[in-house]
């Protein structure tokens, strides 16, 4: 029996949206990117549609003639490509094309390179820039791979030599709020990316637990809201009321620790930012979420906003566990960390936090009972990588002076045997946000006549160019080591 | 005035789509089960990821069903999640959506071991894939047309998540 005309006319559209595709792939091969990545996966799409297309026609040509059940197999498999067509166009050819070299400004790609390496040597990026006020980084070479086997086209990912790469997707803001000082953020996201690379999960997860009495007093609660909100003069029969409270306790069963392991992952990931970046990722985080109104309020996937400053300052501040930054010996040795740090502990200090939902305050208590084994398990994670008292106490400062000279923050030390040492980025981003919070005015002061906002963008390129002379000393040594 | 738009992450939503593409492979792969009354070689490693999610979701119950819920695995707790959602409406209470979960992933297990199933397990299967299909379809319409938190107009609106 012959195929339906429809099913035809889908068949001879999904072969006009892949030729389409494809001549979006010839435009994306023709831009210039700052990284290798993009173009290995817009020549991975481009053997890809090809084959498609030839599917497509051979499905076409064998439903003709196929019985009924057969062309019904065809047209799963017509589907299958859709969606595979779909996703590609709709989701990653945009991240590709923001991730050319007139979106991402190339003097970042090696400093960010070695951000991700910190916690993912020898991983390699896709970098893209958006307008939106979101940072992202995700290993996505895993699910482009199962993605591509679902369809029998590992063969193309092999060919390019793409199965055999570790890649991850980071996604910039392309206006952050304080410009490149804000990029602290993506010690969080690293944050995210370790949790899932490494099944912190799993260490994690056992910590959540909670009682069958709780679970029956909140579903309780819920049940009681709905019963309120019903119309009394028709109510539902009993039956049905009582299969209504039984649903919503069973989800209420999964919705409380699915809420509470959101909650531990953003947690972790905040404290790995924090050990990442030092005062620096608080100063970036504070900035960012702290100027909404209601920074108490939670939501089913973050907690509460000044739950998250706090628990960051807690981690930074204290030695066990924490990071120990705070030196209570010494307070002019304090001096530097309590200018970066004080203004955003005041701010999350003044109203404690008091959840009032029922199930948000029941998650909130567990969380708050496993925080420091989150913080634990983030320092073991993050090993030599996390940025120490010591380095920022030894870097910092002198960085700093560099920016109050206006000269960007490198080759500040001659050491004994006459080498220049290599400041980290780590430690030119607190002293980038040292000078931003300190010395602002005396930096505006000297050039009367400029406006404000120019002076501040120069200032963020200042802070640019020491990160990016920082790369080249440090590619520098390590070349003639190697020699 | 900035309108910032929170967008889901797109290695999230390829989540969403090789589970679609997983539900739409089964349901092929089940009614060629129905038409030859054998098992095709390649229909083989389906059924083994058809049965690994419903195992999955199996696992999220065992977890939540004592006397103390425990989160054992998060990745479980959300395939349990969505099989419940796609079972929304045929089952009426826990213990009937239990003891199918448990039959569709018995049923899963036994086809990916190349072991045929009766005509009433295949059609209560395929009934599943198709609601999880629709499900997934539900879930890339939302992640397409609705932010994963809401659009928020900075800085006039309260609440924006951001990392």
């Amino acid at each position: 029996m012959a195929i339906r005309k429809s099913d035809k006319t889908y068949l001879e559209a999904l072969l006009e949206l892949t030729s389409t595709f494809t001549e979006h792939l010839s435009d994306l091969k023709d831009r210039v990117y700052p990284s290798a990545c993009p173009l290995a996966l817009v020549d991975c799409l481009l053997q890809s549609s090809q084959i498609l297309v030839d599917r497509i026609q051979q499905i076409i040509s064998s439903s003709s003639t196929a019985q009924d059940g057969v062309v019904e197999d065809l047209l799963a498999q017509a589907s299958d490509v859709y969606v595979f067509i779909e996703f590609f166009q709709s989701y990653v050819l945009p991240i590709i094309r923001a991730s050319d070299s007139e979106n991402v400004p190339a003097e970042l790609v090696r400093p960010l390179e070695q951000i991700a390496g910190y916690v993912f040597p020898g991983s390699n990026l896709v970098i893209s820039s958006v307008p939106e006020s979101n940072y992202y980084f995700s290993e996505m070479s895993t699910k482009i791979k199962e993605f591509f086997a679902s369809l029998n086209l590992e063969s193309v990912l092999a060919e390019q030599k793409f199965d055999a790469r570790d890649i991850y997707h980071l996604q910039l803001s392309g206006n952050p709020p304080c410009n490149i000082l804000s990029h602290c953020l993506l010690g969080h996201e690293i944050g995210h990316a370790l949790y899932r690379k490494l099944d912190v999960d799993a260490t994690i997860s056992p910590w959540i637990r909670f009682d069958d009495a709780v679970i029956k007093r909140i579903a309780g609660s819920i049940f009681e809201a709905l019963l309120n909100a019903l119309s009394a003069s028709q109510p539902p029969p009993q039956m049905v009321l009582q299969q209504t409270r039984e649903i919503i306790e069973y989800r209420t069963r999964f919705q409380l620790p699915l809420i509470a392991a959101s909650w531990a992952e953003e947690i972790f990931s905040d404290f790995i930012g924090t050990g990442l970046f030092g005062p620096a990722y608080i100063c970036s985080l504070s900035v960012l979420i702290l100027p909404f109104d209601d920074i108490d309020m939670p939501s089913e996937s973050h907690p509460p906003s000044r739950f998250r400053v706090q628990s960051c300052i807690r981690a930074l501040h204290r030695s066990d566990p924490g990071f120990g930054y705070k030196r209570l010996a010494d307070r002019k040795e304090n001096a530097e960390y309590d200018a970066l740090v004080r203004p955003w502990s005041e701010a999350v200090t003044s109203v404690p936090h008091r959840p009032t939902d029922d199930l948000y305050k029941t998650v909130f208590g567990l969380i708050l009972s496993i925080k420091d084994n989150i913080l634990l398990e983030a320092k073991r994670q993050l090993g030599t990588s996390a940025f120490s008292y010591s380095r920022f106490h030894a870097e910092v400062p002198q960085l700093r002076n560099r920016l109050i000279d206006w000269l960007p923050p490198n080759e500040y030390q001659l050491a004994a045997s006459d080498q220049f040492r290599t400041p980290s980025i780590q430690a030119i981003f607190n002293a980038g946000w040292l000078s931003y919070l300190e010395d602002m005015n005396r930096l505006l002061g000297l050039f009367p006549k400029f406006p404000e906002l120019l002076v501040r963008k120069k200032y963020y390129q200042l802070i640019a160019k020491g990160i990016e002379l920082s790369n080249i000393q440090d590619r520098w040594e390590t070349l003639s080591k190697s020699v | 005035m900035i309108v910032m738009r929170e967008r889901r992450d797109p290695f999230e939503v390829i989540d969403i789509y090789n589970h679609k593409i997983l539900a739409n492979q089964s349901r092929a792969a089940i009614r060629r089960v129905k038409r030859e009354k054998r098992i095709e070689s390649g229909d083989i490693a389906v059924f083994k990821k058809l049965s690994q999610l419903l195992e999955a979701a199996y696992a999220g119950d065992q977890s939540v069903s004592g006397s103390q819920v425990r989160a054992s695995s998060t990745h479980s707790l959300r395939i349990l999640a969505q099989t419940f959602k796609a079972m929304e409406g045929i089952l009426r209470n826990t213990k009937a959506f239990r003891e199918t979960l448990d039959d569709l992933s018995g049923a899963a297990i036994e086809l990916s071991q190349n072991r045929t199933i009766s005509d009433d397990r295949l059609d209560s299967l395929y009934e599943f894939c198709c609601r999880y299909a629709a499900l997934q379809q539900q879930l890339l319409k939302q992640s397409s047309t609705k932010p994963s938190y809401g659009v928020s107009v900075w800085p006039f609106e309260s609440r924006i998540r951001h990392t």
